[in-house]
């Protein structure tokens, strides 16, 4: 369902409803927010469970040290607004506070998951190019620069390998191998944009892959923000 | 000030770059995820990725140094949040916001001497520039008026001190090593295809 959503709307929409949901403050609609991205990711056909689940542990525990860090060291307004809103007393002011910031980065994340692990890399520099207006050079650049990660992963191993070789011990934040590597990068940008202009490209490319806004993608771009309105209205 | 427009290849090296520093977030990720898990029992997770933030405005600080045009550093912090998304990355599109508003925090000290002093002082000023902005942008995302104003002073200097190290010392000592190198902006500056 998800998949189909032109990208640039997509990031639109989702940016919108990030926002909004960070001007609430309700462990319930964080809940209700973060179940609806389970079910964006579930109807979706680029998302496999193996990623699903290595994207979900970093957030759980992510989540995890804020609900104690809010519930061990919450502020005595945070205190206040709970007690306002629920019916706690004590120590229990303190566990709504930690439940609500646990549950607001949880619903962040499940928000940004729904958008990169649904998002196609060629579609969506597609269409900031076509609907945002993005230059052109720029797009290629960072359709390349992802094309060459792994190259560059292994160059950077390499770097270190030929230090290693030399009985130079390589650290694991050593700027040592981070140094030719930024040589590398200014030598490959020369010859890369070279061989690219060599071979006609411009801002006047033509694309292959066009990307359409239709009304479902605008209904999701407003519908998402205004639901976390709406439960924001319910639950004040 | 260099007021010519950003060439194919500026974009490319700063996505380069970008994919370079990467590789470099990535250790500091799991590394920040290691300390996460200690702290968190003691309700301290928070700060575990702080003692790392810095390493977040390199990529923007060096491609500034090596560019020397306007809107670098902001650029190079979208693509670099770009092609994390596309990646992957769990916070997905607010990464972009972020990046926006780190590539601004490093780039005003510089824009205030027309992009024409690259010292110390500027990549100092810089790092503290980012965390200050980066700073109000996680208060908002994270609601730190929930939190004890103690925590909330920690996550400040301890993110201050890594920018400062990261950004406002290791960065700059990189780029005047590569300016001996000699492969700077003589490298830099020929060939330009100016459209």
């Amino acid at each position: 369902m998800i998949d189909a959503i032109n990208p640039t709307v997509k990031t639109i929409g989702i940016l919108a409803a990030s926002i909004l949901l960070g001007l609430t403050f309700r462990w319930e609609i964080n809940l209700i927010v973060a179940l609806l991205c389970v079910f964006f990711l579930l109807t979706s056909s680029r998302t496999n469970p193996a990623t699903l689940l290595k994207a979900m542990l970093p957030i759980a525990l992510i989540s995890l040290s804020y609900f104690f860090t809010g519930w061990l060291f919450s502020s005595e307004q945070a205190q206040f607004a709970a007690s306002n809103t629920a019916a706690v007393s004590g120590g229990g002011r303190d566990v709504v506070n930690g439940l609500t910031l646990g549950t607001r980065i949880l619903s962040f994340a499940m928000l940004g998951i729904s958008y990169s692990l649904t998002t196609d890399a060629k579609e969506l520099v597609a269409s900031f190019i076509q609907q945002a207006k993005m230059p052109m050079k720029m797009g290629y650049a960072v359709l390349t620069a992802i094309n060459l990660t792994s190259l560059i992963q292994r160059e950077h191993e390499n770097s270190k390998l030929a230090l290693q070789v030399r009985n130079i011990p390589v650290k694991p934040f050593d700027t040592k191998p981070l140094f030719t590597m930024l040589v590398r990068m200014i030598r490959w940008s020369e010859r890369l944009s070279l061989a690219m202009e060599s071979k006609g490209f411009s801002e006047d490319r033509v694309m292959l892959l066009q990307m359409t806004v239709k009304r479902r993608d605008i209904l999701f771009a407003v519908g998402l923000p205004a639901m976390i309105v709406a439960l924001g209205i319910i639950f004040v | 000030m260099n007021k010519n427009k950003l060439t194919l290849r500026d974009y490319l090296l700063m996505a380069l770059i970008s994919v370079l520093f990467g590789i470099i977030y990535l250790l500091a990720v799991y590394a920040g995820t290691a300390l996460t898990t200690v702290l968190t029992p003691m309700g301290l997770g928070i700060l575990g990725y702080e003692p790392f933030y810095g390493i977040w405005f390199m990529a923007a600080i060096i491609t500034t140094y090596l560019i020397r045009k306007p809107v670098v550093g902001i650029v190079t912090e979208v693509i670099a949040a770009l092609i994390e998304v596309l990646l992957g990355n769990m916070f997905g599109v607010m990464v972009l916001v972020s990046a926006f508003i780190q590539g601004v925090g490093v780039e005003l000290p510089f824009t205030f001497t027309k992009y024409e002093k690259y010292s110390y002082k500027m990549t100092i000023l810089s790092a503290f520039s980012a965390t200050l902005l980066s700073f109000l942008w996680t208060g908002f995302r994270s609601n730190y008026l929930a939190m004890d104003w103690r925590i909330v002073a920690a996550i400040f200097v301890v993110r201050l001190l890594s920018s400062l190290f990261f950004t406002g010392y290791l960065s700059k000592l990189i780029c005047d090593k590569l300016d001996e190198a000699g492969i700077l902006n003589q490298n830099l500056d020929t060939g330009e295809v100016n459209e």
